[in-house]
């Protein structure tokens, strides 16, 4: 197994390598694939692989132009989060314009902490679809994907501040999905 | 799951495929566009003289000058190396290739088929029958000027929804951006017909109508399979 880093193997993939391209495949294949999963949710199958080919291939036409010093998932997630939004048409969504006068969440509060931390991972699917498009693709791609909110901010061509706060709501979101599924899950279970 | 292994193989052996393409010399590639473009020309020069053995000359060369500059873009587009896999809404080098190819050899039909269009001498009568009804149904209508009108509608349209049918799986959900340079690839295939349009004095004047007739079948079938979008295939 080849434990050279992301950036090493981009590298020598961009000087013709197959089998650095074939190791880079492997290690983000799932991940990709997960990620246009759940933020296409209600899409068929077929529509999450289209979106996963065109993302190689525009990988791979792109490969000569990756700088080594940023980090490939972060470049790779880039082109995947810019290929859904070339090829699928977003709802409108409540979150897009951050107004300057939101109130700072507290940092020891749930809401600025990765969802995966305190919520079931079940759940979480069921509740990601839920969510608007917008705040679905954010939260994936930090508490899921583990990127920095500065980093989602580069992918989506958004303040870091407005991402940060869009996370915040996302995640608040989710709370009141998971009290109101406790709730059901009460008076189901009597 | 077998789906999945499926497209992963697909995708891995068309991006591998890529780069053994890329070790082969720039030259040798191009050199292969120049041979094929040049022997389709040689073809289609001699088809051309065939049918009108008393045209003008340097209509039939221009003409053949035209389609031989065409084909050398598109195959130089399809040769070039990259993953030859077909994926709905991504358009790579080949898919242009592909489309002017065949909007150029269409361009042929048209002036195979209508020599009118293209202000050539009349066909042989074999082969004037073809077109001899529609023209004078046009005619009779409108005069020459919506003949023009219709022909490029016809014509233009044809080409257009037989070229669209070939490449569209790549329209699905393409991003609208691409379609200012489809419609561009389309025109630039016809450039063919309109350069012997212009070489005319006659011809010319009408250009405007087949011009108009032609946009309008382009748009047409433009809108019509912009409809093919993600959504469509949910």
């Amino acid at each position: 197994m080849d434990e050279s880093s992301d950036e090493a193997l981009m590298q020598a993939y961009a000087s013709g390598d197959a089998r650095s391209f074939q190791t880079l495949f492997t290690r983000y294949e799932k991940r990709l694939r997960s990620f246009f999963f759940r933020r296409l949710s209600g899409a068929r199958q077929n529509a999450v692989e289209d979106l996963f080919q065109i993302t190689w291939l525009k990988i791979h036409q792109a490969r000569k132009k990756f700088d080594s010093e940023q980090r490939f998932g972060s470049w790779a997630f880039t082109i995947a989060v810019n290929t859904i939004r070339d090829h699928v048409r977003e709802a409108r969504w409540k979150y897009e314009s951050v107004s300057d006068h939101l109130e700072e969440t507290a940092s020891t509060d749930e809401s600025s902490q990765s969802v995966l931390q305190w919520v079931d991972r079940q759940f979480l699917e069921e509740a990601l679809k839920k969510l608007q498009d917008g705040p679905r693709e954010i939260l994936i791609l930090s508490d899921i994907e583990g990127f920095s909110s500065s980093e989602i901010a580069k992918m989506k061509n958004k303040s870091d501040s407005a991402v940060r706060q869009i996370l915040v709501r996302a995640r608040l979101r989710l709370k009141e999905f998971a009290k109101l599924n406790q709730g059901e899950s009460k008076k189901n279970h009597g | 799951m077998g789906d999945l292994n499926r497209t992963n193989d697909q995708l891995m052996s068309a991006i591998r495929g890529a780069l053994e393409e890329e070790k082969v010399p720039q030259w040798k590639w191009k050199l292969k566009s120049f041979v094929i473009a040049s022997l389709l020309a040689g073809c289609i020069l001699t088809f051309l003289h065939w049918i009108w053995p008393d045209a003008v000359t340097h209509q039939i060369l221009t003409a053949t000058s035209c389609v031989w500059l065409l084909l050398l873009i598109a195959l130089s587009l399809y040769f070039k190396p990259q993953p030859r896999l077909e994926v709905r809404g991504f358009w790579s080098t080949w898919t242009w290739g592909r489309l002017l190819m065949g909007m150029t050899l269409i361009s042929l039909l048209q002036i195979a088929v209508c020599p009118d269009l293209a202000a050539l001498s009349n066909l042989p009568n074999y082969l004037s029958s073809l077109t001899e009804p529609m023209t004078q149904t046009f005619m009779n209508w409108g005069g020459m000027s919506l003949c023009m009108f219709f022909c490029g509608l016809i014509f233009s349209g044809l080409a257009a929804g037989l070229v669209f049918l070939t490449v569209r799986e790549a329209i699905a959900y393409a991003p609208k951006k691409y379609f200012l340079g489809i419609f561009a690839v389309m025109l630039l295939g016809q450039s063919p017909v309109i350069l012997l349009q212009t070489m005319d004095a006659h011809a010319r004047l009408h250009l405007p109508y087949w011009l108009m007739g032609s946009l309008t079948a382009l748009l047409t079938i433009l809108f019509l399979f912009r409809q093919m979008r993600f959504e469509k295939t949910n």
